[in-house]
């Protein structure tokens, strides 16, 4: 299938998921004032978020995707093609992207009220949808390539976006050069499949892994190189450093970018090349392991972190790894389930701490508490958020969640590329993870809604947020609450489903009530219950100094690569460069010495020379 | 028949003599006027050659007449799709540079004279940078040995005098000093050249390109490996190679903002274009007995020149150094003789002839500002102070690092395919010096990231409060930037950043402007007609 | 024995000519300088229309029937001969003596300077560089060599009362008696081995073999050592820069290539006719000579603040360029290619170039009366003509476009050094070609500048017409030579 043929004329609905958001950037970015430029986002935001939903509605449930190339063939150097492919799964995260990138250009509007550089953060979160459905619609590797890297540039710019703020500066620098130095992961995987398959487009390489045309080290190669694209991309261990420090980043910004949808475009790319990776163990295992690790480690972060912010993000990193275990023991619909459902209820809860944000100016827990009285809209929503994080009925957290334990409790039994082994340690990891979650969630909801209110402010300051930031979080709750029966839906990937496990959903209620109420029960108004971890909290609160050994292992010694390089030019190859104008400056002086102007000299010197040459040839020679 | 091809030619070299001998009686603005025409006359010129085609020649708009009968000269013209992309290149920076000169500040023009009394004029320097416009172009359309190495010195002691008499205001020795570095580091390397030239001459019995491309098969062996040493060390001094870059940062940090413009937009890629022009299709076997130490020494220069840019304190020295990482990445694809990085070679060619041109003219618009390209002295949080400079400048860096959809992306993607295709079967690099070089290079995209990001951090983000205080020696310079430190750019530089901005995004977006020429060029670049 | 007279035309009417001048400015009174000038110039015209006519059809004359070395049947020896050798170097060496006529001609106020002697002492000199040229036996070479040498040490000295001149005449004349004398001995030492002063005998003797090898070989060398001296190559480089330095700018000019050239005449001569066979003696001392020269030349003229000085040492440069070649093979397969074209093309092209740089420092000189650099500052606007033809003289003795013949130049003597495969050599003249910019451009810098030095005292010289036709003669040939390379080429066969 090197050429998919367009159905239904869809193509140019496709083309406009990428062209319109676009379109709508340089409106943005040519608009006279801000106010103009709200408008004209939000309404974009709008006409995008349509025309998803539209295509979406026709895809969603149906086995075939439809499909366009353009600028197929033609190329004839770089082997590249315009080509888009839209199926069930492309649809499902396209309508969350489109969805929250509407709700943030809302939120944003309040959020950003008065914000000198609102109009070029409008612009940058555009270019950013367009970016995502590129990478969703892609058919061509290197086409995804650039939408993947385009996110990385616009998730760089807006983590910047206070880039007065020494703190905003350092973590978007250090996301960008960290995402980067994984894309050249995916970079290389691409030359590979490109060399071994004779094509990019997505659709001949699980073709030609499915007829076994590609050598098991080729599908290994490519498969662990993606890997490294998607663990930096998604944050996993041990790429996951850089999420938390993206956090100075605006709050909306958060919620779009780093829990919604670019951090869980490694979760689509894993489910994407499914097949590439399940076809070899060794990648399966690693990713399973990874997967694990950075679940727990994850989970416990958030355990220790004193930034309400930082616990989301170590949140995000932790339910990512549910995905991704959920993939590595090929439980595709619960991992993508799972990724809707987080993108809802982690957006929501995102948005509902630029709230706090907003009312208390600051992010930090110290500052929180007592916030249930005065901002009713935030607790309730946020209390339905952090329920579906830990997975409590009803919420649709319950059934995602359930769904990617099911996935694992299956590959125990059911065959599967993943050994049994990392079934089981999946399915343990994910258990211990539900508990840690439920502590953390159930401290952070204490810590900022329940207690004393601060002595540091007048209650009057605290207000609820402006109906621009209420809406989109009460929209959300819609989601959260309602989306768990229609991940259960059968068929809605347009593969087989996950049954409900009922076993699985009550040993896991069970595990994360118990926790809840440890914590709830260690929990005094102003004292924090991690204060009962004792000295593992301090080490926690590090997040194990993987930073400190990234700084001993990379950042000094490439800088001391650096001053190396710039003493090597400026003592070694430019010595040799002014010794060879010096060694010329002095011999020219010597020939000016020999310059006697007393002639006996030059005469005997040279009958000398004669003489020599005549014996030397003359008699030797 | 006037072949296109001359009219290309001529038309810089006729534009130099008018404004060159008008001089004064015209305004500095009526003679930037006339540059950018004549360069746009040979770019249309050179695209109706290119358009006009006929499909079964592989040279357009050949010329070819006797012009040395002893020595079998002939003044042989032509380009193919190898060639076109630069001639445009070249006619477009020149024309941008012709602009830029329009409205150069005359307080700079009158610190900047070359020596004491009544300086050299705008004027001048217009005609010289005509002049080497049309040496750049002869070197492209050249095909004939001889006449390439004409053109190829032509524009050497015009460039020394730009960099000498124009160059860095405050520091008359220094910008002498990096001029004359220039001048005989190249002429050093070209000498060695003509040497490899006149060999093949001697072995061949011909100098016209195309022809020794159909011998090439015979041309193997000791000899012939020596003279394609020459050549190649020759054309690695002009490229420049690592560790012979070493004339570059100090020539591209003291020039003029043109004069550094046309060293990174255009001088380098005769080198380049040299391999990609002579060496390939007339030496291939001893130029495939060499590729290994060709790819070794390009990415070795890119990792280094990353790490020099680490810590570079001068701003143009750093664009400067990243200058070099990128000719390495274009001598890694020459060095995999696939077709993908001969693709490589000529499109990063093109894309860092674009962007490094973007990023030296934002650079002179910045020193212009402040009197100064050192870092510490051009404080911080450029994005309140001057937005669109900022910007553009911020965009500079994102394409210079390889920003997919951005020009600086397919050459990389080009030269790292090329690499790696180098190690399979029938390739010429052994599977593990190619994984190698393919591996070291990845490297160096990192670190490239790595130090464009810290320039963006440390020069447009951050507190434009938080400047360093200015030496008491400068402060005067100081009170007096501080008012042009703030000027955003002007229209003369707006539309010169446009352009570049433009062809930057045209290019990443549509890849295929270049490589469809490009395609049509590589089978007789690897396969020399046969 | 037998006379051609056509043959021998140029080298009479110029020797009759010398005298003609002498007398007739003894016994004229006024209008003496213009007199002398056309006098000479026609002269060598009229040697122009000769050469013109023989071009082409070789003849030889002065022979005579003998038996030849080893018994090989009766041989025609002749001693002088018109042929491919002789008609370039003609050209060469009439073509430069005319404008060195014509720059002599700045010093027409300068009183010190008698006409009459001058262009007679030229004359002579010329009539020995064209008989060096000719020359086919040891004996007229020598004779010739002197004929050409000593008028031209006279010619240093020529200004009453200058004792710099004296004493550069003097250092130029001990110089030259040493190299003489060596060369006379060389020649004894052929003769005494071959037993024959023709060469056309001595290379049949060598042939044949059976020849105390030695004592030929030592010969060859110290015979080789006069011709070295007047090329001014290394070891016999010492005096240029002194004579040069003392000699009026037309006198200097001269010696740098009129004389350079018979040097280069009689040597390649020389190595081409009797010494062919025994290329592998003195091809490797070339060779060497030849880096050398150039290098040491090229170095030194690096630091020279004086443009007299460093033409001086830059004709020093030149010279090992054009005997590089010579290193190479002689008499390539195809003749054209052949080393001993080469030379001679390179030598043509350095003469031109450097004709006109002098005349563009005559002609300062003669305003100004400096000839230090710093004089130069700025010529290009106070004095167009002279600033561009200098500066693309310069180029062209560099060997930089825009005077591509220049390049051409290089790449000519280039050719043969690496079809022999010397790549010692040719990389060495590559580094040389380096070196050489560096000073050329040091000159060229301070003609272009654009800030022009108050030109000190200006003396105001009678008549000025003869640089400036110099000037306009050697920049017009240099640009339409750069146009169309193939015209020297084409002249210089």
């Amino acid at each position: 299938m090197t050429e998919l043929t367009s159905v239904g004329g869809m193509p140019w609905a496709l083309a406009s998921m990428i062209g319109l958001p676009v379109l709508v950037a340089l409106l943005v970015a040519t608009a006279r004032e801000a106010s103009q430029a709200a408008r004209i986002a939000i309404a974009g935001a709008g006409a995008t978020w349509i025309v998803v939903v539209v295509a979406a509605a026709g895809q969603l449930g149906d086995d075939v995707p439809q499909a366009g190339a353009y600028a197929g063939g033609g190329e004839p150097v770089l082997g590249v093609s315009l080509a888009l492919s839209f199926d069930a799964l492309s649809a499902a995260v396209a309508v969350l992207a489109a969805t929250i990138g509407l709700l943030v250009q809302v939120y944003s509007c309040a959020y950003l009220a008065g914000d000198p550089r609102y109009r070029s953060y409008a612009c940058i979160v555009t270019v950013f949808v367009a970016a995502m459905n590129t990478v969703l619609l892609a058919d061509d590797l290197i086409v995804l390539l650039v939408g993947w890297e385009v996110m990385g540039v616009c998730s760089y710019l807006l983590i910047a976006h206070h880039w007065e703020l020494p703190a905003a500066r350092d973590g978007a620098a250090k996301a960008f050069v960290m995402t980067r130095f994984a894309d050249l992961g995916l970079l290389v995987a691409i030359i590979v499949v490109g060399a071994s398959v004779g094509s990019y487009r997505i659709s001949d390489l699980l073709v030609a892994v499915e007829s076994g045309r590609l050598s098991d080290s080729t599908i290994t190669a490519v498969g662990l190189l993606v890997l490294l694209a998607v663990v930096g991309k998604s944050a996993q261990f041990p790429l996951h450093t850089w999420l938390p420090d993206a956090m100075p980043g605006p709050t909306p910004i958060s919620a779009l970018i780093h829990a919604a949808t670019m951090v869980a475009a490694g979760v689509y790319l894993v489910a994407r090349l499914l097949p590439v990776i399940a076809a070899s163990t060794v990648t399966a295992v690693a990713l399973g392991l990874l997967a694990v690790v950075t679940m727990v480690l994850g989970a416990a972060f958030a355990l220790a972190a004193d930034d309400v912010k930082r616990v989301l993000a170590w949140s995000t990193v932790s339910q990512l790894a549910y995905m991704f275990a959920a993939l590595a023991v090929s439980g595709y619909v619960a991992a993508i389930g799972h990724l809707i459902v987080h993108g809802a209820f982690k957006a929501l809860l995102f948005l509902a701490a630029g709230c706090l944000a907003h009312a208390v100016g600051s992010t930090a827990i110290a500052a929180m508490g007592g916030l249930r009285r005065p901002m009713p809209w935030t607790f309730w929503s946020t209390t339905i958020g952090l329920a579906a994080l830990v997975g409590l009925v009803p919420t649709a957290g319950f059934f995602s969640k359930d769904a990617v334990f099911g996935a694992a409790l299956d590959a125990t039994h059911v065959q599967t590329g993943a050994p049994v082994w990392l079934a089981w340690l999946v399915l343990v990891a994910g258990l211990a993870t539900a508990v840690l979650t439920a502590a953390y969630a159930t401290r952070l909801w204490l810590l900022v809604f329940f207690g004393a209110a601060r002595a540091s402010r007048q209650a009057d300051t605290v207000h609820e947020a402006p109906a621009a930031m209420r809406v989109p979080v009460a929209v959300l709750v819609v989601p959260t609450l309602l989306l768990g029966p229609a991940v259960l839906a059968p068929g809605w990937l347009g593969a087989q489903a996950e049954p409900f496990h009922l076993g699985i959903a009550v040993l896991s209620t069970v595990l994360v009530v118990l926790p809840g109420l440890a914590v709830w029960a260690a929990w005094r108004p102003g004292v924090d219950p991690a204060r009962r971890l004792g000295r593992a909290r301090r080490v926690l609160a590090r997040e194990l100094r993987v930073d400190d050994g990234y700084d001993r292992a990379v950042v000094r010694p490439v800088g001391g690569a650096a001053r190396l390089a710039v003493g090597g030019d400026a003592d070694v190859v430019e010595a040799y460069v002014r010794g060879t104008g010096w060694g010329a400056d002095r011999s020219s002086w010597l020939l000016g010495l020999a310059q006697t102007r007393n002639v006996a000299t030059y005469v005997s010197l040279s009958v000398v020379a004669v003489v020599l040459a005549g014996v030397l040839l003359g008699v030797l020679g | 028949m006037m072949s296109g091809l001359l009219v290309v030619l001529l038309a810089p070299v006729l534009g130099a003599l008018a404004v060159g001998l008008a001089g004064a009686r015209w305004t500095p603005r009526a003679g930037a006027l006339v540059g950018v025409v004549v360069s746009l006359v040979s770019l249309a010129a050179v695209l109706v050659v290119w358009f006009t085609r006929s499909p079964e020649e592989s040279f357009a708009g050949e010329v070819d007449h006797v012009w040395i009968e002893a020595l079998s000269v002939h003044w042989h013209l032509g380009v193919d799709g190898a060639s076109v992309p630069l001639v445009c290149l070249t006619a477009v920076l020149s024309a941008l540079c012709c602009a830029w000169l329009a409205g150069e500040p005359t307080s700079l023009a009158d610190v900047s004279r070359g020596d004491t009394q009544a300086g050299p004029s705008t004027h001048a320097l217009l005609a010289l940078v005509l002049v080497v416009e049309a040496a750049s172009i002869g070197v492209f359309v050249a095909l004939d040995l001889l006449l390439f190495f004409v053109f190829f010195e032509l524009a050497l002691v015009p460039m020394w005098f730009v960099i000498a008499w124009w160059g860095d205001p405050h520091d008359e020795a220094g910008r002498r000093q990096a001029a004359t570095r220039f001048l005989l580091f190249t002429v050093t390397g070209s000498a060695l050249m003509l040497v490899g030239f006149v060999g093949l001459a001697a072995r061949t019995g011909t100098l016209q390109i195309p022809e020794l491309a159909t011998l090439a098969p015979g041309i193997t062996g000791t000899f012939e490996l020596a003279l394609a040493g020459a050549i190649a060390l020759g054309l690695a001094v002009k490229t420049p190679i690592w560790p012979l870059h070493i004339w570059l940062p100090d020539a591209h940090a003291s020039a003029p903002t043109v004069g550094s413009v046309l060293l990174a937009g255009v001088f380098l890629k005769l080198g380049t274009y040299g391999f990609i022009r002579i060496l390939v299709p007339v030496l291939p076997e001893p130029t495939a007995r060499l590729a290994p130490y060709l790819a070794g020494f390009a990415v070795v220069g890119i990792v280094y020149s990353a790490l020099a840019c680490l810590r570079q304190r001068d701003l143009k020295r750093l664009i400067a150094y990243s200058s070099v990482g990128h000719m390495g990445f274009v001598v890694l694809g020459i060095a995999t003789l696939n077709e993908s990085g001969m693709a490589a070679a000529i499109f990063a060619s093109v894309a860092h002839g674009v962007i490094t041109g973007l990023l030296f003219f934002l650079a002179g618009a910045i020193k212009d500002r402040h009197g100064t390209a050192v870092l510490a002295r051009l404080g911080h949080g450029m994005y309140t102070r001057a937005p669109w400079l900022a910007v553009a400048f911020g965009f500079g860096c994102l394409a210079s690092l390889g920003v997919p959809g951005l020009a600086g992306f397919w050459g990389e993607l080009l030269a790292l395919r090329g690499a790696y295709e180098a190690g399979l079967d029938g390739g010429v690099l052994s599977r593990a010096t190619a994984w190698t070089v393919l591996g070291v290079a990845a490297v160096g995209i990192a670190l490239t990231t790595a130090y464009f990001t810290g320039l963006m951090r440390r020069l447009l983000q951050g507190d434009p409060a938080a400047a360093e205080p200015v030496t008491a020696a400068g402060t005067a310079t100081a009170t007096a930037t501080a008012v042009a430190a703030a000027t955003d750019l002007d229209r003369r530089e707006a539309v010169v950043v446009g352009v570049l901005v433009l062809a930057t995004v045209l290019l990443g977006l549509l890849p295929l402007v270049l490589t469809a020429p490009i395609g049509e060029a590589l089978p007789w670049l690897l396969g020399g007609g046969r | 024995m037998t006379f051609d007279w056509l043959a021998l035309a140029p080298v009479v009417i110029v020797s009759v000519t010398a005298v003609v001048v002498l007398l007739a400015d003894a016994f004229a009174g006024v209008r003496r300088w213009a007199m002398a000038t056309v006098g000479s110039i026609v002269a060598l015209v009229a040697c122009g229309v000769v050469t013109a006519v023989l071009d082409g059809d070789p003849r030889a004359t002065m022979c005579s029937q003998a038996a030849g070395v080893g018994g090989v049947g009766p041989v025609t020896r002749c001693s002088y001969a018109v042929d491919g050798f002789t008609v370039p170097l003609w050209w060469i060496v009439l073509a430069a003596s005319a404008l060195v006529v014509l720059l002599a001609a700045a010093s027409a106020s300068d009183l010190a300077t008698p006409p009459g002697e001058l262009h007679f002492l030229l004359l002579a000199s010329v009539a020995g560089a064209l008989t060096l040229a000719a020359a086919r036996d040891l004996v007229t070479l020598v004779v010739a060599l002197e004929l050409v040498s000593l008028p031209s040490i006279a010619l240093v000295a020529v200004r009453r009362g200058d004792h710099l001149a004296a004493r550069s005449a003097w250092t130029f004349f001990l110089a030259s008696v040493t190299a003489t004398a060596i060369t006379l001995m060389g020649a004894s030492l052929v003769y005494g081995a071959t037993g024959s002063v023709h060469y056309g005998d001595i290379a049949a003797a060598i042939e044949n073999g059976a020849l105390p090898l030695e004592v030929l070989r030592t010969g060859v060398v110290f015979l080789l050592a006069g011709l070295i001296f007047k090329i001014g190559a290394v070891p016999f480089h010492m005096w240029v820069p002194d004579t040069y330095a003392g000699a009026d700018t037309a006198v200097a000019a001269y010696l740098s290539v009129v004389s350079k050239t018979a040097g280069f005449a009689g040597l390649l001569i020389v190595l081409a006719l009797p010494f062919e066979a025994m290329s592998d003696t003195w091809s490797p001392m070339m060779a060497v000579v030849a880096g050398v020269t150039m290098t040491v030349g090229n170095l030194a003229a690096l630091r020279s603040s004086d443009a007299i000085g460093l033409l001086a040492w830059s004709s020093v440069a030149q010279a090992g360029f054009v005997l590089a070649p010579v290193a190479a093979l002689l008499l390539g397969p195809a003749g054209t290619d052949s080393g001993l074209y080469a030379s001679i093309r390179y030598l043509g092209i350095y003469a031109l170039a450097n004709m006109a740089a002098f005349a563009a420092v005559a002609h300062v000189r003669s305003r100004t009366g400096r000839t230090d650099l710093e004089s130069f500052r700025g010529l290009l606007r106070r004095d167009p003509l002279a600033g561009v033809t200098l500066s693309f003289a310069l180029l062209a003795l560099a060997g930089f476009p825009p005077a591509v013949i220049g390049l051409v130049a290089k790449y000519v003597v280039l050719r043969p050094v690496v079809e022999d495969g010397h790549a010692v050599l040719a990389v060495v003249m590559a580094v040389n070609v380096a070196i050489g910019l560096a000073y050329y451009l040091r000159f060229l810098v301070v003609v272009l500048s654009p800030a022009s030095v108050a030109s000190g005292r200006v003396l105001v010289v009678g008549q000025r017409h003869g640089p400036r036709l110099a000037m306009g003669l050697g920049l017009a040939a240099l640009l339409i030579t750069s146009a169309w390379p193939g015209l020297v080429t084409s002249v210089l066969l």
